[in-house]
């Protein structure tokens, strides 16, 4: 980014904060976050680590794994449907990080004017995502039904022709996305709009007062202040999108014909439908060396962006 | 305020600390730690039961029940045992006994079943022996769920009908094609004759019913070849495939037949009596059931047995109270199970009682107690009859329903892949 439009950028968040307490809020910070941190390494470090050994073997869980080298690692290689799951779920991720994006932001700024009614309103964004994903996954289902579905019934009304939606292999993806926009969004709307409440007063008026009002206000002031807040919706969303399992699981089961089978689905029905515990492992550390290369890319590039 | 934070952060630690040991607490009954992987609304009437017997046995044996779901229950169950800690007694099911048994999980119950007193000429044969594998007893059955037919009686009596189902293929058309209208009036059907899920388990145990009335099975005799890619199982496919295009009796891509004959919109389903307690609390909703109609030759219904294992590693003590359980379901809880639950008693005495007569939902299921056919026992069950996307039955019979694959290539492919897993051992 060259200086020009860094000044351009009305955001800057050098302000000065009290180091005195420092310390004295790290020592309680480690208190409070200790008891997540021995769980995320019990719970999630340790069986990670443990995943690599146990991907070199063939092992049922019960009884005892044997030694097989590489053979998972090639076999992953030539396995269709894991190949397919990989592409499933990086379509989904394309899919649905940017598009839940937009929405949340959308929403933060429909929410953050002086709206009537805009506490009710910002209760209703944010209930679908209380929301047990078995229940949100189960409403989807009846309402994306083809042939006795609300949604397909309304589109006929408009005089369209209705969609197949879960039921066919090239919109089952997309229906997924959708019901997420309706379940997750909120979670964005809440982080964006704590971002937009966190942007200072003064940034508008001096804005205002270069005459940079509507969209070149929201352009050069409004976005780059809430710079670090999409760095965070945006790894966030990448994370749990890559992770998605619930809603396949409830909705399609995976199908139609493996359309919405995706990694974890695959590393589930590897490790408990057909009992191969080494083979579902191997596909765990293909899935971590996709995700790490990804956010690690991600990261450079937005970070790159806020400095 | 350091010093304040300390103090809390201990005693935070302390009340953490005590919940933990308080589950440590152990009273005098001999606790079995049951695991209800039945799904609702039948489960809660196996819950009544654990409180009766709790109940009538208080400060002698204490059930400990946990519902969950049955995907849940299988794969939480090798993960429990490989940690050694396994519950004490679990719901099952019948096919996938010779898996779980193979791998080592499931205790040998021959010994206390005779102790208990559970006697093998009390109950029905097919689901008797259906619990033993390679010689060994791993489980007692507590019911067995043959499909039949579920039919409207109010969109039969509109459509013409007798109030009964089909009884052959000739009559199944006639029925069907009676009860498809297009009552709207916009060219498209908005009732339909039958209906069945175009994905899942549903159309492989369609096709498994009807190879049977054919007499056909889609294992070789020794449970070791897969025999799919043959004249029967290619017919039996296409009649499946043309009910839904050809004929258009069936509504395209089904995936909640049951939620559509709840609502009236279809005439007939088949399914298992699991189903009879959910339909009974519709509103609205008169349906009666019948035999599953002969489509083939002969008589033949897909089904199944809900069971109760035990498994391995358990001490004896506990294993006695959980057989103590096992009997009286079996024992005392027969009809109840069959009247409250739906589904269908094995005990000889129950299904010949005029008291079990009365249930009439009941009569097409016991009427098929002699033609119901099992899953094929294999080791490698939840590979390939399981609802997964990876089980070659399901790829086969949703690329054909899904008009993708055309009916000879993929029975080629399931039969290769079939047998792939089953050399694959």
């Amino acid at each position: 980014m060259d200086g020009q439009s860094t000044l351009h950028d009305g955001c800057d968040r050098r302000n000065g904060t009290s180091h005195r307490s420092v310390r004295r809020r790290n020592t309680w910070a480690y208190v409070m976050v200790g008891p997540y941190l021995v769980s995320v390494t019990l719970f999630f470090v340790v069986p990670f680590i443990l995943a690599v050994p146990v991907s070199l073997t063939n092992w049922s869980i019960i009884g005892r794994p044997s030694f097989v080298g590489l053979d998972n690692y090639i076999r992953l290689f030539n396995d269709s449907s894991v190949l397919q799951a990989l592409w499933n779920t990086v379509r989904y991720v394309l899919m649905q990080v940017p598009s839940l994006m937009v929405i949340g932001l959308g929403l933060a700024l429909l929410l953050n004017t002086r709206l009537k009614g805009r506490t009710l309103a910002r209760v209703v964004v944010v209930m679908p995502y209380v929301v047990n994903v078995v229940v949100m996954g189960i409403i989807w289902r009846w309402m994306f039904d083809p042939n006795f579905g609300i949604i397909n019934h309304y589109l006929r009304r408009l005089g369209l022709s209705g969609s197949w939606w879960l039921t066919d292999t090239s919109t089952s993806m997309l229906s997924i996305v959708i019901a997420n926009w309706w379940w997750s969004a909120g979670f964005n709307t809440v982080v964006y709009l704590a971002g937009l409440q966190g942007i200072p007063r003064e940034l508008y008026e001096a804005a205002a007062v270069d005459g940079a009002t509507g969209w070149v206000a929201f352009r050069h002031v409004t976005l780059p202040c809430l710079r670090p807040v999409t760095f965070y919706v945006l790894l966030m969303d990448t994370i749990t999108s890559f992770q998605l399992f619930g809603e396949p699981f409830v909705m399609t089961q995976g199908g139609p014909l493996g359309s919405t089978t995706t990694l974890t689905y695959k590393i589930y029905n590897s490790a408990f439908i057909e009992l191969k515990l080494g083979y579902a492992s191997a596909i765990s550390v293909l899935f971590l060396a996709v995700i790490s290369a990804l956010v690690l890319l991600q990261s450079r590039v937005v970070k790159s962006g806020i400095d | 305020m350091k010093r304040a934070h300390r103090v809390l952060a201990i005693l935070v630690l302390a009340v953490v600390a005590l919940g933990v040991s308080s589950n440590g607490y152990t009273a005098s009954p001999v606790v079995v730690r049951f695991w209800n992987g039945i799904g609702a609304p039948e489960a809660d009437v196996l819950s009544e039961f654990v409180k009766e017997f709790n109940q009538k046995h208080a400060g002698q044996y204490r059930i400990e029940e946990t519902m969950m779901k049955w995907d849940t229950l299988y794969s939480k169950l090798l993960i429990d045992f490989r940690a050694g800690n396994q519950p004490d007694l679990l719901t099952f099911h019948q096919p996938a006994l010779k898996q779980y048994s193979t791998l080592g999980v499931l205790q040998d119950l021959d010994a206390l079943v005779a102790k208990a007193g559970i006697k093998g000429e009390d109950y029905v044969s097919t689901a008797w022996s259906g619990t033993v594998v390679d010689g060994k007893r791993y489980a007692v059955p507590m019911d067995m769920h043959p499909w039949a037919l579920y039919y409207n009686r109010t969109l039969f009596k509109e459509a013409g009908l007798p109030d009964r189902g089909p009884v052959d293929m000739k009559e199944f058309m006639e029925f069907a094609q009676k009860l498809t209208k297009d009552t709207s009036g916009d060219g498209k059907p908005d009732q339909w004759g039958f209906s069945y899920e175009y994905n899942g388990a549903v159309p492989h145990r369609f096709l498994i019913s009807l190879l049977g009335q054919k007499g056909k099975r889609i294992l070789s005799d020794d449970n070791r070849r897969a025999v799919l890619d043959t004249d029967d199982t290619k017919e039996a496919l296409q009649f499946m495939y043309d009910l839904v295009y050809k004929y258009k009796v069936v509504p395209e891509r089904e995936t909640d037949p049951q939620g559509a004959f709840r609502r009236g919109v279809v005439g007939m389903i088949l399914d298992g009596p699991w189903s009879i307690a959910e339909f009974r609390g519709t509103a609205g909703l008169d349906y009666m059931t019948s035999p599953t109609p002969k489509f083939y030759g002969q008589a033949g219904t897909w089904g199944s047995s809900h069971t109760l294992v035990i498994p391995k590693n358990t001490k004896p003590a506990v294993q006695e109270a959980a057989m103590q359980f096992v009997a009286f379901v079996v024992k005392e809880k027969g009809f109840e199970w069959a009247q409250k639950a739906g589904h269908l008693p094995i005990r000889k005495d129950i299904l010949g009682s005029a008291e079990f007569k009365q249930l009439k939902e009941s009569q097409a299921f016991a009427g098929s107690l002699d033609h119901m056919i099992y899953y094929p026992p294999i080791v490698e069950y939840s590979r390939v009859f399981s609802h997964d996307p990876s089980s070659p039955l399901v790829k086969m019979t949703e690329s054909v329903l899904l008009g993708k694959t055309d009916i000879a290539a993929a029975v080629k492919r399931a039969q290769d892949e079939f047998n792939a897993i089953l050399g694959a051992k």
